[in-house]
């Protein structure tokens, strides 16, 4: 051993062993270096060689000849920088020897007495060094070596695992200077060895408690990191933070990423995965650590040339710079080895990379998780768990891949099933390839491309062939292609599945049965009777009895039907269809096919001929009940929406039609309540509201009918009598209908204030103004007529008797006293149980101006002492609650139909800035709203009005709003691209879509004139000035409703002329424009109209 | 005997710790920083006075100003920065091109500093100096380039930014500087409104350069708002929230509160949005 200090006792803790450890997770560490071949050690001729030393047992020290002192001392020293430690002890004894026999000054002994511990440590002969350094305390207590005299006893200590002697032999080094960095992770060695981990926890965090700075330091950190890995990980994750942020964690950077990576794969395996990921964050990729340990070597190799002279015995700090050249020596090596260590390692970044992924994936943080998978997958091809890792990256593209195909504009479900093919072609004999199987089908399934779908099922049945699952697959098949109507395939893939699966397959039934249903729906009578009727026989405890039976009663109706139309023989008989639905209802309840039945019954009423009613003993109105009974609990019982809503719509009209209304509101009522979302919902909520109102229709209705019948019959005193009973019969009524008004309303305002405060909600706005509507104060009735006067009295003057002035209708109640009654009632409907959020709250203000807006467009318009409409100029209610949503508000308490309408109204009112706020925010926070096409068409129009106009971004929205966003702006969003083709110069392009503008009926007549001029300036462009004329002529003479476009025709029909040279004809045109009245009436004020002037006088 | 004992004395005797800021002088000498004082182009130890150009190699840990400057710059505060990283530059200048030298790194970032405020003309002084300095290391060179290409992105020329940035990527393995150029990267898609890739590009950091805590929250928020432009609310309201509990108190995290809050109010109108789970097969990923 060649080593002269005490330091590579550092190898024998397991720090030392930790660093080699960091090479990588799956790497032994490297072996000691061991002594070269080609350097023997030089044995002198007078001298025995040393003995290989067993660990701590070695040889004593021989005796020397002490006749030759000078020779000795030099041999001594000599011996001593070979590393022949036991030749230089022997020496240094004599030396020592000689110097007490000659009465030497004790103080000039001591550093014999200190090299002579050394060598017998470095040999090692754990005793004698012990003892040599125990005699250098005793005599030398205050000694200039003390300390490394102190450190060597505890390494001795240590090295024969003495732990207490050795932990009480470290305390005190830890506060001396030139040692503290080695005694403190010693000694926490020590405690951790001597069962003390605690102890060495607290010792460590002492020692750092006051940061961390140098490389020391997080080497010190690190150990505690690894104290903590067992009881306190969290500690250990916050400790690693805090090493990130130390400049001299560079140095030990290969150690992090072990220490990380142990700690990390630790808390994972205890399910902490959030912790974990914070350990995780710690590694680097293994080029950077070699990069830096290369450039550590290099540093340690310059460190070391500067040093070397300074080691030489006259330098002054020999001492210190031999022991800070021992420790960069020592870190060289460590270095090295990791180097060469980490150079081998092929895979080394996809070990790491992938746990992490899957610590991501731990998380749900499928967007991080996907990018460590991609990473391992696309550059480590011969990474062992490769497979793996596809299937993690596929799962992840899957988790992220939005349910709604419609909404997946990144094309992670194109990914996602990409990744799936790829998987199944490489590994399809993987364990995991059933449920990439299963992912794949999924993501076709949410397409509800019939074609896509069975697509996917082909490959996945070619992908799986050996497969366990595949059976479940082909079962899986037939359903898809009974689903998409597709009967005779349906019956293939049974085929194949029955000749495939073995008897006791669990899906044998349920192919059986679908094969069955094939029959069933291909309107094959005898065949589905036979198919259904052999399931029932052979599975008489069958999952599928309940439906095998309904749809048998079903061909039974289709039988009874045939009969009722003479089709078939028979006499009809559908109480049979009736009977045997009862028997489905009674044996099956809880089962889907129930609601089917009872809508089957439903239906079998309906179809009842006379001769069955009279057979039976019904009536029309029996009948229509029991129909009508039967619908109702089909809704109630129905599984699926679709027989809900079959069965609702059947009942209804049967229902209002036997005047139970209470009933109607009942089964619209829990239709609303299981299907929410469905697209008749707020059909619903009005059908609700009107049977509310219409349950007032019994009141009093037999007594007014009995009132009236009686009047009939009456004496006139009777008859006075009886009209006031109606009279009070009829104000009853009123009150009750009034009561049910108001019972409809608040039913409304509760259904409104379900989702109120949510912007998301769609459709609120319109709930809302329907409310407003409905608490709109009816107008006063028009008083009863005035009694005609009194026939003149005998004798008087006769006065001829005038007919009664029919009575003045009351003036209409003015906006304001409309306005405020209904707005009070929104306030108590919506805003009274103060459970309205600032969002609310600007809706409810929002719909009072739409209110109002509604209010004021139907007032009557006034006349002046002529007769002509005079402008109302008056302040307006509905502009001030307007101005109060925007300055009261903020733009997040809109939701989205408001963000987009007033996004618009900023626009009418020139506030751009305004606008493009409302229009972001519905564009990013509102991302399925279905006035998506305001916002980008809006922006587009922002983008088109700015000074320098950005044609590129007006395009892009344009084609966001017609191609992404397709609804009530298409045409604007349409005529918004025509301009920006135009305006750069793409004019094949923009003439096409103006064509469709122009052709087609339902774009308002306004842009059709603007479609009209844009052509038409194309044309000039294109230089087909003919067309171009046709074109701006057409404006003043088929759109002369706006001043606008037809001044723009007249000059630039003009200008064409005149570009043309036919001067005489532009001045008719100019003068058209100029001496007809009319036009001169409209024209004025707008600058084209100037123009035209001045060219028109130009021309003479 | 005695000359015996001498030797063994100055070999074992004496014990030091070595400076931590050391300049090794042409001369064959060494000083510590302790001891200098600078004077113009000269430095000055216990009066007498050396020409700075016999510096030949400087021990010299990494500048803690250096550390605070980054982080102001990542603070927004370049002001501040500008002035930690100018005085490393100030003293480094005396042995700019020297092994173990600041003066490269403080000029990236006194440059970087210049560039956020808008003022180019300094910025490419520094810039031109830099380039035209022999032996520069790859990873300098990397980050001159990045200066450029935040320079173009300064000026709004998003197209030649991210050019220059993405042709960066492989010139490097520093995380130090691989996270800065993603985030830059992120910056430059995001601006352009290709948020998909500035999501993957600010990801980046978590996952391959975590070891750079600084960069992190950033990156985080980054991603996290790219999210919210591509239509992902429900992923970006988990972001955020993720960036409010894990790095509180830093100005990041106030943002996030502020996105966080408004996504969840648009969402629901505030309360708090429940994450959908996808269905998923049989057995957990692996």
């Amino acid at each position: 051993m060649k080593t002269r200090s005490l330091l590579p006792l550092r190898l024998c803790i397991p720090f030392g062993l930790l660093a080699f450890l960091a090479l990588s997770p799956a790497q032994t560490p490297p072996k000691k270096e061991e002594p070269k071949k080609d350097e023997p050690k030089e044995v002198k001729k007078d001298e025995k060689p040393a003995q290989p030393a067993e660990p701590g047992k070695g040889p004593v020290i021989p005796p020397v000849d002490l006749s030759s002192p000078g020779e000795l001392a030099t041999q001594s020293d000599i011996d001593f920088a070979k590393g022949d430690w036991l030749n230089a002890a022997a020496k240094y004894n004599g030396l020592v020897q000689i110097g007490i026999k000659t009465g030497m000054d004790a103080k000039a002994l001591e550093p014999l007495y200190f090299v002579i511990g050394v060598c017998m440590y470095n040999l090692p002969n754990y005793d004698e060094a012990y003892k040599r350094f125990t005699e250098y305390t005793q005599k030398f207590p205050t000694g200039p070596n003390v300390h490394q005299v102190n450190l060597a006893i505890a390494r001795i200590f240590r090295a024969q695992k003495k732990w207490p002697e050795a932990v009480k032999q470290y305390k005190p080094l830890i506060n001396v200077p030139s040692v503290k960095e080695e005694a403190l992770i010693e000694l926490a060695d020590s405690h951790k060895e001597n069962q003390e981990k605690d102890k060495a926890i607290i010792v460590l965090e002492t020692a750092l408690a006051a940061g961390m700075k140098t490389a020391s330091d997080v080497r010190a950190a690190l150990y505690l990191v690894d104290l903590y890995q067992e009881d306190k990980p969290e500690k250990g994750v916050a400790l690693l933070e805090k090493i990130k942020t130390t400049p001299g964690s560079r140095a030990v950077i290969s150690e992090i990423n072990f220490a990380a990576l142990k700690l990390a794969d630790g808390l994972m395996q205890a399910d902490k995965p959030d912790q974990a990921l914070a350990a995780f964050q710690n590694l680097r990729k293994q080029k950077e650590v070699v990069d830096t340990l290369k450039i550590l070597d290099a540093d340690y190799t310059r460190g070391i040339a500067a040093l070397a002279p300074l080691t030489a015995p006259r330098m002054p700090n020999a001492s210190a710079n031999l022991q800070q050249m021992d420790r960069m020596k020592f870190f060289q090596a460590q270095a090295k080895a990791m180097i060469a260590s980490l150079e081998k390692e092929k895979n080394y970044d996809a070990v790491l990379f992938y746990r992490m992924g899957r610590c991501f994936a731990a998380l749900e943080r499928f967007w991080e998780a996907r990018l460590a998978f991609k990473y391992v997958l696309d550059n480590f091809p011969t990474f062992e768990d490769i497979p793996a890792v596809h299937y993690a990256l596929t799962f992840c593209y899957y988790s992220l891949a939005p349910q709604n195909p419609d909404e997946d504009n990144l094309g992670i479900s194109k990914e996602a099933q990409r990744l799936c093919r790829e998987y199944l072609t490489k590994y399809k004999d993987k364990s995991e390839s059933s449920q990439v199987a299963e992912m794949l089908v999924t993501l076709a399934s949410r397409t509800k491309n019939p074609e896509q779908i069975n697509q996917v099922y082909e490959e996945v049945m070619d992908l799986i062939k050996d497969s366990p699952n595949r059976t479940v697959f082909l079962a899986q098949q037939v359903q898809n292609y009974l689903g998409q109507y597709d009967f005779d395939k349906a019956r293939d893939a049974a085929d194949k599945f029955l000749a495939a699966a073995p008897p006791d397959d669990p899906m044998r039934e349920a192919v059986e049965y679908m094969r069955g249903l094939t029959w069933f729906f291909k309107n094959d009578y005898k065949g589905a009777m036979e198919q259904l009727k052999g399931y029932i026989a052979k599975y008489p405890a069958g999952a599928y009895i309940h439906d095998a039976k309904y749809r048998l009663a079903f061909l039974v109706k289709g039988e009874q039907m045939a009969k009722k139309a003479k089709k078939m023989e028979g006499v009809p008989s559908f109480m049979l269809v009736i009977r045997a639905c009862e028997d489905i209802i009674q044996n099956h309840a809880n089962t889907d096919s129930v609601a089917n039945a009872y809508a089957l019954i439903g239906d079998s009423y309906k179809e009842m001929t006379g001769a069955e009613l009279e057979k039976e003993k019904l009536t029309v109105e029996q009948v229509d009940i029991n129909a009508a009974n039967a619908y109702v609990d089909a809704v109630k019982q129905a599984k699926s929406d679709s027989v809900a809503e079959y069965s609702l719509t059947q009942a209804a009209p049967l229902l209002k039609a036997q005047g139970r209304w209470e009933e109607v509101r009942l089964i619209y009522e829990n239709f609303r309540k299981a299907w929410p979302d469905h697209r008749i919902t707020l059909t619903a909520v009005g059908e609700i509201c009107k049977a509310i109102v219409r349950t007032s229709d019994s009141v009093n209705a037999k007594e007014l009918a009995e009132a009236e019948k009686a009047k009939l019959t009456a004496n006139d005193v009777e008859k006075v009598k009886l009209d006031a009973k109606i009279k009070e019969l009829n104000e009853g009524r009123q009150k009750a209908k009034e009561e049910a008004q108001a019972k409809s309303r608040e039913y409304l305002a509760s259904t409104i204030m379900d989702n109120i405060n949510n912007p998301q909600k769609e459709g609120v706005e319109e709930l809302m103004q329907q409310l407003a509507i409905t608490a709109i104060p009816k107008p006063k009735p028009r008083p009863a007529a005035v009694p005609a006067p009194a026939p003149a009295t005998p004798g008087a003057t006769t006065v001829a008797a005038t007919p009664a002035a029919p009575p003045k209708r009351p003036d209409p109640p003015s906006v304001a006293e409309q306005g405020k009654a209904a707005e009070a009632e929104l306030d108590r409907l919506l805003a009274a149980g103060g459970k309205l959020t600032t969002i609310g709250q600007a809706r409810l203000v929002y719909v009072k101006s739409q209110l109002y807006k509604y209010l004021e467009s139907r007032a009557p318009r006034k006349k002046d002492a002529k007769g002509k409409y005079v402008e109302d100029t008056s302040p307006k209610r509905s502009d001030e609650l307007m101005k109060q949503v925007l300055t009261e508000f903020k733009v997040d308490d809109y939701s989205s139909a408001m963000l987009a309408a007033i996004g618009d109204k900023y626009m009418k009112d020139g506030d751009l800035e305004g606008a493009a706020n409302c229009f972001n925010r519905l564009l990013l926070l509102f991302p399925k709203s279905l006035f998506l096409d305001w916002a980008a068409v809006g922006l587009g129009d922002i983008a088109m009005a700015a000074k320098e106009p950005d044609y590129a971004t007006a395009l892009k929205k344009y084609t966001l709003a017609t191609d992404e966003y397709p609804g009530s702006k298409y045409g604007e969003a349409v005529m918004g691209k025509a301009r920006v083709q135009y305006a750069t110069d793409k004019l094949e392009e923009a003439e096409k879509a103006l064509k469709d503008v122009i052709g087609d009926k339902s774009y308002p007549l306004e842009s059709k004139a603007e479609a009209t001029y844009l052509r038409a300036e194309i044309r000039a462009k294109q230089k087909a000035m003919g067309d171009a004329y046709m074109d701006f002529q057409k404006l003043y003479l088929s759109f002369k409703k706006f001043p606008n476009w037809a001044c723009k025709g007249y000059l630039r029909a003009g200008e064409i002329k005149e570009a043309l040279g036919k001067f005489e004809d532009a001045k008719k045109v100019y003068s058209e424009a100029i001496n007809d009245p009319k036009n001169a009436e409209k024209f004025k004020g707008l600058p084209d109209f100037d123009k035209i002037k001045a060219n028109y006088q130009k021309l003479g | 005997m005695n000359r015996i004992a001498l030797i063994l004395l100055t070999v074992f005797g004496f014990t030091g710790i070595a400076s931590a800021q050391r300049l090794y002088l042409s001369t064959g000498g060494t000083v510590d920083w302790s001891d200098v004082t600078l004077s113009g182009s000269n430095i000055l130890v216990r009066g007498k006075s050396t020409p700075a150009s016999n510096v030949i190699r400087v021990d010299w840990p990494y500048p803690d100003e250096l550390n605070e400057a980054l982080d102001l710059v990542l603070k927004q505060k370049y002001d501040q920065a500008l002035t930690k990283a100018s005085a490393v530059r100030e003293i480094h200048k005396n042995w700019k091109d020297k092994p173990g030298s600041w003066y490269v790194p403080s000029s990236l970032l006194v440059a970087e500093c210049y560039i956020r405020k808008n003022n180019l003309a300094e910025s490419d002084k520094i810039l031109t100096e830099l380039r035209t300095m022999p032996g520069l290391t790859s990873a300098f060179q990397t980050g001159i380039g990045m200066m450029e290409a935040l320079e173009s992105f300064q000026k709004d020329m998003t197209g030649p930014a991210i050019k220059k940035a993405e042709g960066l990527v492989k010139s490097t393995e520093d995380s130090a500087t691989l996270g800065r150029l993603h985030l830059l990267i992120g910056d430059i898609k995001f601006k352009r409104g290709d948020y998909l890739e500035a999501v993957d590009a600010y990801l980046q950091v978590p996952v391959f350069y975590g070891s750079q805590g600084a960069l992190m929250p950033i990156a985080e928020l980054g991603a996290a708002r790219s999210l919210m432009h591509i239509g992902r609310l429900q992923d970006a309201s988990k972001s955020f929230g993720l960036i409010i509990d894990r790095y509180k108190g830093t100005p990041e995290a106030v943002a996030a509160q502020k996105y966080k809050a408004d996504v969840d109010k648009a969402l629901t109108g505030g309360v708090p949005v429940a994450t959908e789970k996808a269905e998923k097969p049989k057995e957990e990923a692996k």
